[in-house]
């Protein structure tokens, strides 16, 4: 709309360029994500501001910046602080419809968290370069999780640099395992996580079975359980397990499936020793839940894995994913 | 109190001398302060504003004390009103004095103003609009639309 606006006056200079970085921050938070991201081709000052801006996140950790919702067929466009909320609402509203699509350049944390007694069933699809944690959240998972979700997650994945798949269990699973079972039929590439960390809060867990369907769809290099501890001897029972099935060339255990199982390309797994910890909101959670705790300590384990590579080569160190651990504030010590 | 209606003075870097009541002053954060630390007592010179621009801002200032019990959409109305009347030039000058002398809500009127300039706009004709130098070479520009080819698809 040009036109309505008086002549630029004879000068020819670029005064907009010369605004401090935090005015034109500003400007492009007014923006609609797409506009903001594409500003950083006008020219060499403009290339990298963007990228400070916070984008929205769903969790309420410290990332906060509009992402423009679009469903299928109409777009929501807030821009508030106050924004948190509006989106909780929003996605609420926007259950109904067949796809979520979030363009958030700069969202780093992702959570996806489902109300008690509401079923999720809408794949959201994330537009982010920089996604780093996906989150799935407390009563989502695992009766209600579409593997439709999985999927769509799939597709964003590959481009992180590095991933965090957050799974919280707050339900017993017990003769609940057909979502589970249907990661399995999944016919996409599984993706090479950095950490899948699981969050479990009851004490019947199966994580056999769990890591058996899991490891179909996502490999990760670690693993981070955080469990109370009354559960963790018999963790370390179903960990056995895991490492002792057997990962020949050519072994009876994926005869009927299409593709070769996961355990062909397990090579090893590591267990390291876990802090104990105090944690309130893992309690907090438990006692929502009506879950009773003998345990006052919540024990973080670690397990290292490694995977045989196929495709692409990916760099797969242990030291790597021992930094990443440091900056999210674990230390392991090899048991 | 006779507090509220003490004058600020405040100069312009073109000498003009403005007298603004205090209530009106205090929109601005930087001369709130000066207040508070009792700086204000003489007149406040602005080295980077011009008379006609503190006008402007004073009459922003002034628009939004006395509209304090007006309804928001009506404060909206008039903010609209205030800004659609400001050239490019002009706005770009509102912004550095808004930012100068910390009035929040004029910074953010004027940057959601250029907000909305861009907004739909292709590159090219944001260049056009702003003066803005393309520095990129043909192959660079390419490599940015390629790393963000979503935000480059102009579908919806």
């Amino acid at each position: 709309m040009i036109s309505d606006l008086p002549s630029f006056s004879n000068e020819t200079s670029d005064r907009i360029s010369q605004l401090p970085e935090h005015i034109i921050l500003r400007i492009l938070f007014f923006l609609p994500a797409k506009d903001a991201v594409r500003s950083s081709i006008l020219s060499k000052t403009w290339l990298s501001v963007w990228k400070s801006l916070l984008i929205f996140s769903f969790s309420s950790d410290a990332f906060s910046r509009k992402a423009n919702l679009l469903k299928q067929d109409a777009s929501l466009d807030a821009e508030d602080d106050g924004y948190m909320d509006l989106i909780d609402k929003s996605l609420e509203k926007l259950r109904r419809h067949k796809e979520i699509e979030i363009d958030a350049p700069n969202l780093q944390h992702y959570r996806y968290c489902v109300a008690k007694g509401k079923t999720a069933a809408t794949p959201v699809f994330i537009n982010s370069a920089r996604l780093q944690v996906a989150e799935l959240s407390k009563y989502l998972f695992p009766t209600d999780l579409p593997s439709q979700w999985f999927i769509h997650l799939m597709n964003c994945i590959p481009s992180f640099e590095y991933n965090v798949l957050r799974i919280c269990v707050w339900h017993d699973m017990k003769n609940k395992n057909t979502v589970l079972e249907s990661l399995k039929q999944i016919s996409a590439a599984p993706v090479y996580l950095d950490v899948l960390s699981i969050i479990v809060c009851f004490r019947s867990f199966d994580f056999a079975a769990f890591f058996d369907c899991c490891f179909w769809i996502c490999r990760p290099k670690m693993i981070i359980i955080k469990i109370s501890c009354e559960n963790t001897a018999d963790l370390e029972d179903q960990l056995q397990r895991v490492k002792l099935i057997p990962r020949e060339e050519n072994p009876a255990c994926c005869r009927n499936s299409q593709r070769k199982c996961w355990q062909h390309y397990l090579d090893d797994v590591k267990t390291l020793k876990a802090i104990k910890m105090k944690d309130d909101k893992y309690f907090r959670n438990c006692h929502e839940n009506g879950i009773a705790l003998t345990s006052s300590e919540v024990e973080l384990i670690a397990i290292h894995l490694e995977w045989k590579m196929t495709g692409q080569k990916r760099n797969h160190r242990w030291e790597s994913s021992q930094n990443l651990f440091q900056e999210h504030g674990f230390q392991f010590i090899l048991r | 109190m006779a507090s509220t209606l003490k004058k600020i003075i405040l100069k312009s870097c073109d000498g003009k001398i403005l007298e603004v009541e205090e209530a009106v002053a205090v929109q601005s954060q930087m001369i709130k302060n000066m207040i508070e630390d009792d700086c204000a007592n003489e007149e406040i010179p602005l080295p980077d504003i011009t008379g006609e621009i503190l006008s402007m801002i004073i009459e922003y200032c002034k628009m939004h004390v006395d509209g304090e019990n007006n309804s928001n959409n009506e404060l909206i109305a008039r903010d609209a009103d205030f800004i659609t009347r400001v050239d490019l030039n002009t706005l770009y000058y509102l912004i550095v004095a808004a930012n100068f002398l910390n009035v929040k809500s004029l910074l953010d009127l004027t940057c959601q103003r250029v907000a909305d300039i861009i907004k739909g706009k292709s590159p090219e004709e944001i260049r056009l609009t702003f003066n803005i130098k393309n520095d990129f070479t043909p192959e660079e520009e390419e490599e940015i639309r390629k790393k963000n080819a979503w935000a480059f698809d102009y579908k919806d």
